[in-house]
């Protein structure tokens, strides 16, 4: 009987690692065809969600405003992510990442920042996000307490909930804040410029209350940018910035 | 070493309560499923608990549980694999490559025979037969029907003839 136990376990797992092997050099559809149609579906529901909220892409030449933004993109750039900037007609004082490596920033944020400079590092924080694949993380663990706690019929709300709100962590925002000040430097521009539009938001925060709630902190964090003396960057920039902040 | 087994009952034998209880291990699944919990490891722990609800009832029940929760094992860790390996994926930009599709498949096809194998014996069981799967059933049988040493110690005084 042991002999024939062990005989049927044997067959099992011939059969498990056969069809295993089978498939990989027989498989019914190609991964890479697979893999085509993944990122086919992430540019559809890209397009989708541009056109929904009526992002404008950075870098087209229609406006004054996109040109510039385009540049200061071409400024913060990471080799391991490609990102697409875009800009959003909405007063509300904030800055977002989305899966699918796309950086959005409102009108609100845009005009609070004094110089162009500011909104380099609210890029830099952003792009931080991105890179550090929090999305994935955040997806994640919502997802794994989603089929924990109960259905699949809720999953939907959460996932917007996630996409919209971007709440992430205070880990990670404080990661997303390293990643800028790494990225400030490299580009000669003191961290404290930051510090200063953190601050201005800091005031006005009783006007936006889901900026605190999805950045919790705020205190430390301005302290944290604040550590670096100020010094005047000297990017030269192709653009006026009060000018551009008066065409919005 | 004991080879003796119990004799095995007889559907004649079998009252439904007893062929329902055995048909409810195969089951477990599907109310988990309906629960909404399609995580392996909560299946498991539901099988888990079946089977010690039921293991004090008749060996024709006990064999059943037991089988069904023992050829869940490997159905979940493949399951289990198949989610760790989509989250590292996802985290490490691991190259969605053939090994990983073929393995999909694969967990899939398990799934599929795991999940027919388990209907044939929920019906043979509501109908008071046994029914052996490749090696689970085999190794349940083992477990449940085979005569241990210390029982044959408690059946010393036997009959004069
Ligand atoms: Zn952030």
């Amino acid at each position: 009987m042991k002999k024939r136990l062990w005989r049927d376990f044997l067959i099992l797992l011939v059969l498990f690692l056969g069809a295993w092997i089978f498939f990989i050099y027989y498989p019914v559809v190609d991964s890479e065809v697979v893999k085509e149609s993944f990122n086919d579906k992430e540019k559809e529901i890209k397009e989708k969600l541009v056109e929904l909220m009526d992002f404008k892409q950075a870098d087209s030449d229609t406006t004054q405003l996109l040109r510039s933004l385009g540049e200061l993109k071409h400024l913060v750039s990471d080799k391991d992510v490609q990102y697409e900037l875009y800009y959003s007609d909405s007063r509300e004082i904030n800055a977002y990442a989305l899966p699918g490596n796309m950086i959005v920033l409102n009108r609100g944020i845009i005009l609070e920042c004094d110089t162009p400079e500011e909104l380099i590092g609210v890029i830099a924080h952003e792009l931080g996000h991105l890179k550090m694949k929090h999305h994935t993380d955040q997806l994640i663990t919502t997802l794994s307490i989603e089929l924990l706690l109960a259905g699949s019929g809720s999953t939907t709300g959460e996932v917007t909930k996630i996409l919209t709100q971007n709440a992430f962590s205070r880990d990670m925002e404080s990661e997303a804040d390293d990643f800028a000040i790494k990225k400030m430097k490299e580009l000669n521009i003191s961290p404290n410029y930051l510090a200063k539009l953190f601050k201005k938001m800091y005031i006005k925060s009783d006007m936006v209350p889901e900026f605190l709630n999805s950045h919790p902190g705020m205190n430390k964090r301005i302290s944290k940018f604040s550590q670096y003396p100020f010094e005047e960057s000297t990017l030269e920039f192709t653009f006026d910035w009060l000018k551009v902040k008066n065409s919005l | 070493m004991s080879t003796d087994y119990y004799p095995i009952q007889q559907p004649e034998d079998l009252p439904a309560r007893e062929r329902e209880d055995a048909m409810g291990g195969y089951f477990m699944m599907f109310a988990s499923l309906a629960a909404g919990l399609p995580l392996p490891i909560i299946n498991l722990i539901a099988a888990i608990i079946y089977y010690h609800v039921n293991k004090h009832k008749s060996r024709f029940v006990r064999f059943h549980s037991l089988q069904s929760l023992l050829s869940q094992l490997p159905v979940s860790l493949l399951n289990a694999g198949l989610v760790v390996w989509a989250i590292s994926f996802f985290k490490y930009d691991f190259n969605f490559d053939n090994t990983f599709l073929s393995y999909l498949i694969v967990v899939i096809l398990s799934n599929l025979l795991y999940l027919g194998f388990s209907i044939a014996a929920a019906i043979k069981a509501r109908q008071g037969l046994m029914y052996y799967f490749l090696f689970f059933g085999k190794l349940s049988y083992e477990i449940v029907y085979k005569v241990k040493e210390e029982e044959e110690q408690i059946y010393r005084n036997n009959p004069p003839i």
